[in-house]
This record gives C-alpha cells, sequence and structure tokens, in this order.
C-alpha cells in the first residue's frame, strides 16, 4: 500500500517485508549502476563516456537512499 | 528525400516518447494498484532502458536529451519509494524526498551542459510571474475539494507551519516545476515540437499523480500542467508557476485542512 503525498513524495504505508524488499531493490539497483559505471568507464568509445556520465543521475540520489537505509538499521540495532 | 526520411526520423522518435509514458503510466498503475516492489521494478527497467537509448542517440540532440530528461520521471518513483521515510516526521519528507530529486535533476542538467538559467531559472516579467504566482491559492482550494487530503500539520504552531510551507513551496513547487517545466519540457518541445512537447510532459506530471485514486484530480492536474507549460512556453521563466505550484501545494495540504 503506497500513501501519495505529492509527486515527488511517496511513502509507503507497509508491512516491514514490503519496506525490506524496497532497500533490497535500492541496494541491488544501486550496485548495478556502479558496476556498469565501472565496466563502461574503461572503454573509450563516446556512447560508453556518456552512459557512465548518465548513470549518475540514479546513483546520486540511490546512494542517498541507501546511506538513509543503513544508519537507519545500524540505529534500530543500537537502540 | 531528406526531408521525408528526417521526418520519418521524428515519427520514430514521437512513438518512442509515446511507447516510454505509456510504460511510465503502467509502472505506476502497477506500483499504485498492484504493489509497490513491482512497481519499483518496473520504473527500474523504464530507467535503465532511457539512459541506455539515450546513450545510444548520442550525438543525435535533441533526442538523446530528450530521453535522458525523461528518466527523471521513473526516478521520481524510484526515489520517493526507495526513501524509508515511514521513520521521518512528515515535515521532513519533502526534505529529504527534495534533495535526492534536486541532486539528480543538477546531475542530469551538468551532463546535458544546461545552466539554472537555461532551465527557466529567472526573474522575466516579475509582474506576470508573481500574478502566476498568485493563482495558486484559488488552485489549491479546488484541489483540496477534490481530494481532501489530511492536515499536514498538527496544529497552529506557527514556527511548523511556516517551516512546512517553505519546505513545500521550494521542495515541491520549485523542484518539481526545474523537473518537468525547465528540463523536461525543453527537451521535449526541442525534439517533439511545441504542442506535442507540452502535451506529453502535462500527461507525464498527470500520470505521475495516478497515486491518488482520482480520475479528477488526474484530470484536474493534467489541466494545470499545460496551462503552467504554456505560461512557461511564453515566458521562459519557471519561477511564476514554481510559486504557484509551491503556493497550491500549501493551500491544500496546510491551510485548508486546517481551516475545514
Amino acid at each position: 500500500m503506497i500513501s501519495s503525498v505529492t509527486t515527488t513524495t511517496v511513502t509507503t504505508v507497509a508491512t516491514l517485508a514490503v519496506g525490506a524488499a524496497l532497500g533490497a531493490f535500492t541496494s541491488a539497483l544501486l550496485i548495478l549502476f556502479l558496476a556498469t559505471k565501472e565496466v563502461v568507464t574503461v572503454d573509450s568509445r563516446r556512447q560508453l563516456v556518456f552512459l557512465g556520465k548518465a548513470l549518475d543521475v540514479g546513483i546520486l540520489p540511490l546512494l542517498m537512499s541507501f546511506i538513509l537505509i543503513v544508519v537507519l538499521k545500524v540505529v534500530e540495532i543500537l537502540a | 528525400m531528406g526531408d521525408c526520411s528526417s521526418e520519418r526520423g521524428g515519427m520514430k522518435e514521437s512513438q518512442t516518447f509515446i511507447l516510454f509514458v505509456t510504460l511510465i503510466a503502467l509502472a505506476e498503475s502497477v506500483t499504485t494498484f498492484i504493489d509497490p516492489v513491482y512497481g519499483f521494478s518496473f520504473h527500474s527497467l523504464i530507467l535503465i532502458s532511457m539512459l541506455v537509448l539515450s546513450a545510444l542517440k548520442y550525438g543525435e540532440n535533441p533526442i538523446s536529451s530528450l530521453f535522458l530528461s525523461l528518466s527523471l520521471a521513473p526516478l521520481i518513483r524510484i526515489i520517493s519509494l526507495s526513501l524509508p521515510l515511514a521513520y521521518f516526521p512528515r515535515y521532513s519528507w519533502y526534505l529529504l524526498a527534495g534533495i535526492a530529486v534536486f541532486s539528480a535533476t543538477l546531475a542530469l542538467m551538468r551532463i546535458m551542459g544546461m545552466g539554472l538559467r537555461d532551465a527557466g531559472v529567472t526573474f522575466n516579467k516579475p509582474f506576470v510571474q508573481l500574478t502566476v504566482g498568485a493563482t495558486g491559492a484559488p488552485l489549491g482550494v479546488i484541489e483540496y475539494f477534490i481530494l481532501k487530503p489530511e492536515p499536514l500539520a498538527l496544529g497552529f504552531d506557527p514556527l511548523e507551519l511556516t517551516l512546512l510551507a517553505l519546505a513545500l513551496i521550494f521542495f515541491t513547487g520549485f523542484v518539481e516545476e526545474l523537473v518537468f517545466r525547465g528540463v523536461i519540457q525543453q527537451t521535449a518541445v526541442a525534439s517533439l515540437g511545441r504542442k506535442p512537447g507540452v502535451l506529453g510532459v502535462a500527461l507525464v506530471f498527470a500520470i505521475l499523480h495516478i497515486g491518488w485514486l482520482s480520475m479528477l484530480d488526474f484530470l484536474f492536474v493534467f489541466l494545470i500542467g499545460l496551462l503552467f507549460g504554456l505560461v512557461v512556453l511564453k515566458t521562459g521563466s519557471i519561477v511564476g508557476v514554481s510559486l504557484s505550484h509551491g503556493l497550491t501545494n500549501v493551500v491544500l495540504f496546510l491551510i485548508m485542512p486546517l481551516l475545514s
């Protein structure tokens, strides 16, 4: 179940399983983007160089989400 | 002969654009009606396809820029689903989601060689911009009667209300207008033409409101998207529509629920 607030802000009013699955998918997508970036940047073909830069568009916000998820997990464990 | 092939190329671009808009609508429907996890995966596949397509079309501007900028639409949903917002107080949701979307937009603009001024962050025709900005109040009242959302603020605490209003104006008004009208519309108009560009972006904007489960709101947002798109096309600035969008949300989520 999602709760829509504005276009950019949606929160999942969901079970722990959905939250965990979204966290896992976020991490997987971030790893995929980072790995692809590493692979394509060794090639000098201009399309691949461009793809390497374009991936940053996804990497930046996903990294923010990932850091937030990790911090929350650490706090949860310590609390 | 050359004209004919470029026309065919234009048709192909329009068809690809329509295909992606349809896919975004499907992904948004899956997110809303079936399961957010499936929706997340669907949006991720669309995002990856758009980034790859924009790289394959590299050098064929403005079509490469169009697919790159359109990738912000699935990315917005991916960001909003991936952020663990439920753990935070509601007023900070806009800040967290807004910073993530804003950083992605700035990264995208840097890749496209687009500055803030190019994206319409200019105070052209200040009187027109302020007048457009003021339309946010009646628009917010109308949307309130369509959606009747729960109040964002817990009471009449002036500090909380001010912080929430500022967050709504900047992180929903400005950031969303920068994305849709400043970046996506500009590339859509450059590659598809004025009418299809403005129409297409207004449709994408409305599609991202499917989560409200209101056909009336979908139509309302689509019309507002068209209106905002035309204003930006005419004035070359997103300042007025950003103010209007932000004010709409302030009236919709803060003022009207407290007054009712």
